[in-house]
């Protein structure tokens, strides 16, 4: 069916335009918005990447993890730990967060690859929380339930703005990474495995093997947002790598679409956008947001971007049926 | 010595109460996840539901002799009551293929956490309750130089009969035994004209009724409050796999050690036994994930 | 000698599904291993590509023992199996189906920074004109009809590029013309690749048609084994096939 040329670039603007809109406002937000609206945003954008990379192992690779927060806790914390207690600067403590957060991935990846279904859910959240436990009951180390406070920082991220724009460029980079390993060889591998694990198999790929490399590269990127969570909050607690945070990039994954490269950043869009939102009016936000994610797994099973999808979907295909009763009409 | 021996015994006996509340609320969860294939995360909310229904109840029959008792029972048919209804109007819908269904199951019963946390605060407050023992057992035994509160036997004694129960239940009568067939094979189940659809439901129910029924009992025990969900919910997971999916005797050991290490490890290493549990859950999950008694995974 | 087996054997319980069976696969061949329901073919399949271990008996492949090896070794040492019920990726659309394949193949499964979508391509749209379906490559697999769906795990078997394939009932659910087709398919890449193909079959036509040799297994043993004519004529063969068409 032959689509004109005008046609052909209006569908390709509809197809990316949410995107493109969130990248606009993203660049330009603190002439746009207050301050009030740069820290969501920073928060967003962490959530956002963490959801990400929980989404390379469930959306592309069929596997859901429950405990995604643990990896997020250890790059929070080998930050704050190296701000207090060195004088190493940030330019190191970052690399360094994702170096710890990657060797502890690759152990405890390594046992858990080899189970899926419940039994890889279960098995995740179970290492996660040994992790939590650790660092909650290690006081002398990381001050445990206290959390570590007053995190110092360079100068130049006094100012909100310029913290801003360091979330956005480093956190921007991180996910222009992750796309390219989404849609790389690898990451067709990955999806290979999640429809079809034996056709994959004797295909000549070893599943672990895979499976394990998909682990920790998700594992690192969340170990990097925690750094820049870190660097951003400058403060850490254990709270954020209990397990029920761990549920947080499942929710926002689910709601923007697990199929969508995009739809876990969505999804923490608006997560967090409702979440502050309620909570300036009441307290019982997780009954909104279990009552929305229940209509959404129920209802919506491929997400917000999903449903894009097919209404632009609907849309092209009512417009191509115009177009073929126009050219009946000759 | 003999300070030690009390000393241990003290332990055993706190071990084995906490380990039979477990199972209470454990078995319920090792069915459902043996028989429908789902990982009931709101498993530790139907138990603090039933606590708090509980205390309902007891607050409008306190004037009534046996008010605690009958608290208990109509907490748990309440309980048993909101399964029929999650099960019904949420799981069913999600008994398609593997994965997909189990990923569904997974979120709807984590949505229902959130839900039922709400539903607490809005009804009873972000207060802690608590419910006094009842007056049979306010007392306390002695044995071996330690002084137990005869409640905490009453409770694992409690605990032993519905494990005899339950077996009895599963092994000595049709359903039962139609029960234990679906663990296998649910399609050979309903490939025999049994209509799976409901078999599914009774099982939910009492598992549901069982996390309520524990809820009631253990509530002397503690306070009640929002967090209790969370806390017991992963020992849950623990006992469940630790002892086998769908296997009743598998649950009961699997709480016995669960229980027991808790209580012998906060004598040894307090900060760190929550995590050795949380070592163990793993370690079986790594190495023989169909647990003590389970079906073969 | 491309592939042996010695004593292989393996039960399942108290039935024995192979049992001792040695059969040797010479280089070149279109070797057919045929039988009645529950001779034990799927099962001695299922042994050769790795998805069963036995519980005696060793395989061996250019003289290396691959007995124990797990699937994907298998398929990297140059065995490439399609499955009875065609194995494919349903939701990628068909030209996936088979990049995927080359992805591993060609040693780009590791490959993270480079984009998929330009990678391999002609070689893709080669092995999609060798199975007939680059007009249906944008599909995904899943909308394939059934013959279809075989043709494209051919196609995604190729992609392995390998030297002995084993085909498990090629032409299961086709109509007479999908199946014509697809045995020519078969002859053809065998000589242009210089493959060489094991495969079990039901259809009688196809055996005859394409076999340069037959092994005939009954209740788990190995009861004929040699040139078509040779087995046509074997009386035991006659016997256990009571009842069917040898054509």
């Amino acid at each position: 069916m032959m689509l004109s040329s005008s046609n052909r670039w209006t569908t390709l603007l509809l197809d990316k335009l949410p995107l493109i809109l969130l990248i606009l406002i993203a660049l330009f937000l603190p002439l746009l918005f207050s301050e009030y609206y740069l820290l969501l945003t920073g928060y967003i954008l962490i959530a956002a990447l963490l959801a990400q990379s929980f989404n390379l192992m469930f959306g592309f690779m069929g596997k859901l993890s429950f405990g995604h927060a643990g990896y997020f806790g250890i790059g929070a914390y080998t930050v704050a730990l190296i701000a207090t207690n060195t004088k190493i600067p940030l330019l190191f403590s970052i690399p360094a967060a994702i170096i710890v957060t990657g060797i502890i991935a690759t152990i405890i990846g390594f046992f858990c690859v080899r189970r899926s279904g419940y039994y890889f859910a279960i098995l995740t959240m179970a290492f996660s929380q040994l992790l939590f436990v650790i660092v909650y009951k290690w006081y002398g180390f990381t001050h445990g339930d206290d959390g570590i406070h007053a995190i110092p920082v360079p100068t130049f991220l006094d100012s909100s703005v310029a913290q801003y724009y360091f979330n956005l460029v480093l956190i921007g980079i991180a996910m222009a990474i992750l796309w390219k390993i989404t849609f790389s060889p690898f990451g067709y591998i990955l999806r290979c495995m999640r429809d079809n694990p034996v056709r994959t198999e004797f295909n000549g790929i070893k599943l672990t093997r895979y499976q394990l490399i998909a682990f920790v590269i998700a594992a690192l990127f969340a170990g990097f947002a925690g750094a820049i969570f870190t660097i951003f909050n400058r403060a850490v607690t254990p709270g954020i790598m209990d397990w029920t945070r761990s549920a947080d990039p499942v929710i926002m994954t689910v709601i923007g679409g697990q199929f969508s490269f995009f739809g876990p950043l969505i999804g923490a869009v608006i997560f967090l956008f409702l979440q502050s939102y309620i909570l300036g009016y009441t307290i019982f936000w997780p009954i909104i947001i279990g009552s929305i994610l229940v209509i959404v797994v129920l209802f919506l099973p491929e997400g917000v971007t999903g449903l894009y999808q097919k209404i632009l979907k609907a849309i092209k295909q009512k417009h191509q049926d115009k177009t073929k009763s126009e050219l009946n009409k000759y | 010595m003999e300070d030690l021996v009390s000393l241990i015994f003290a332990q055993f006996l706190s071990g084995l109460t906490r380990s039979m509340v477990l199972f209470l609320v454990a078995s319920g969860l090792s069915l459902i996840f043996g028989v429908l294939s789902v990982l009931n995360f709101a498993h530790g909310t139907l138990y603090m539901l039933g606590a708090f229904v509980c205390f309902q109840f007891w607050n409008a029959l306190m004037n009534v002799g046996v008010g605690f008792w009958i608290s208990v029972i109509l907490a748990a048919i309440v309980i048993g009551l909101l399964g029929f209804i999650i099960e019904i109007t949420l799981i069913r819908r999600t008994y398609t293929g593997l994965q997909l269904g189990h990923t569904q199951q997974l979120l709807l019963t984590y949505a229902l956490t959130l839900i039922a946390m709400d539903v607490v605060r809005l009804v009873w407050g972000g207060r802690f309750y608590s419910i006094p023992r009842p007056d049979i057992f306010s007392g306390s035994v002695s044995a071996l130089g330690v002084q137990f509160p005869s409640y905490q036997l009453f409770v694992i004694f409690f605990g032993f009969i519905i494990y005899f129960g339950l077996w009895l239940l599963l092994f000595r009568t049709k359903l039962g035994c139609i029960i234990r067939a679906a663990v296998f094979s649910r399609d050979m189940v309903a490939a025999l004209g049994i209509p799976i659809k409901w078999i599914y439901t009774l099982v939910f129910i009492i598992g549901a009724f069982l996390a309520g029924l524990a809820g009631g009992i253990a509530a002397p025990l503690g306070t009640i409050s929002v967090g209790m969900d969370h806390s017991i919910l992963i020992e849950c997971f623990a006992v469940v796999i630790i002892g086998g999916v769908g296997n009743v005797t598998g649950t009961l050991l699997g709480a016995l050690i669960v229980g027991l290490v808790h209580a012998f490890g906060i004598l040894v290493l307090p900060q760190l036994t929550i995590a050795f549990i949380f070592l163990i859950l793993a370690i079986v999950l790594i190495v023989r994930p169909s647990g003590l008694l389970g079906v073969e995974v | 000698m491309l592939l042996q087996t010695q004593a292989l054997t393996k039960s399942f319980g108290r039935l024995i599904a192979v049992n001792e069976i040695d059969i040797e696969v010479q280089k070149g061949d279109l070797h057919a291993i045929i039988g009645p329901n529950g001779a034990g073919k799927s099962t001695f399949f299922n042994l050769l590509s790795g998805l069963l271990k036995p519980d005696s008996g060793k395989i061996f492949y250019r003289k290396e023992e691959i007995t124990k090896l797990p699937p994907h070794r298998i398929c990297q040492m140059g065995i490439s199996k399609s499955f009875q019920v065609a194995s494919i990726y349903p939701l990628l659309s068909v030209f996936e189906n088979v990049q995927g394949a080359l992805f591993s193949t060609k040693g780009k499964s590791l490959s993270f920074f480079s984009s998929a979508k330009k990678i391999l391509v002609k070689e893709t749209y080669r092995i999609l004109e060798n199975v007939e379906l680059v007009d249906k490559a944008d599909i995904p697999g899943g909308e394939l009809s059934q013959g279809d769906r075989k043709q494209l795990e051919l196609g995604i078997v190729l992609a392995n590029e390998p030297e002995l394939l084993l085909l498990d009932e090629p032409t299961a659910g086709m109509s007479p013309e999908e199946t014509t087709g697809t045995m020519e398919l078969i002859k053809r890449m065998r000589n242009e690749r210089d493959l060489t193909i094991i495969f079990t079959e039901h259809d009688m036509s196809v055996v005859f048609g394409m076999a340069t040799r037959i092994s005939v297994l009954h209740q788990g043993s190995l009861i004929a084994d040699g040139e078509p004519e040779k087995v046509r004529a074997d009386e035991k063969v006659h016997k256990i096939y009571l009842g069917e068409e040898a054509n």
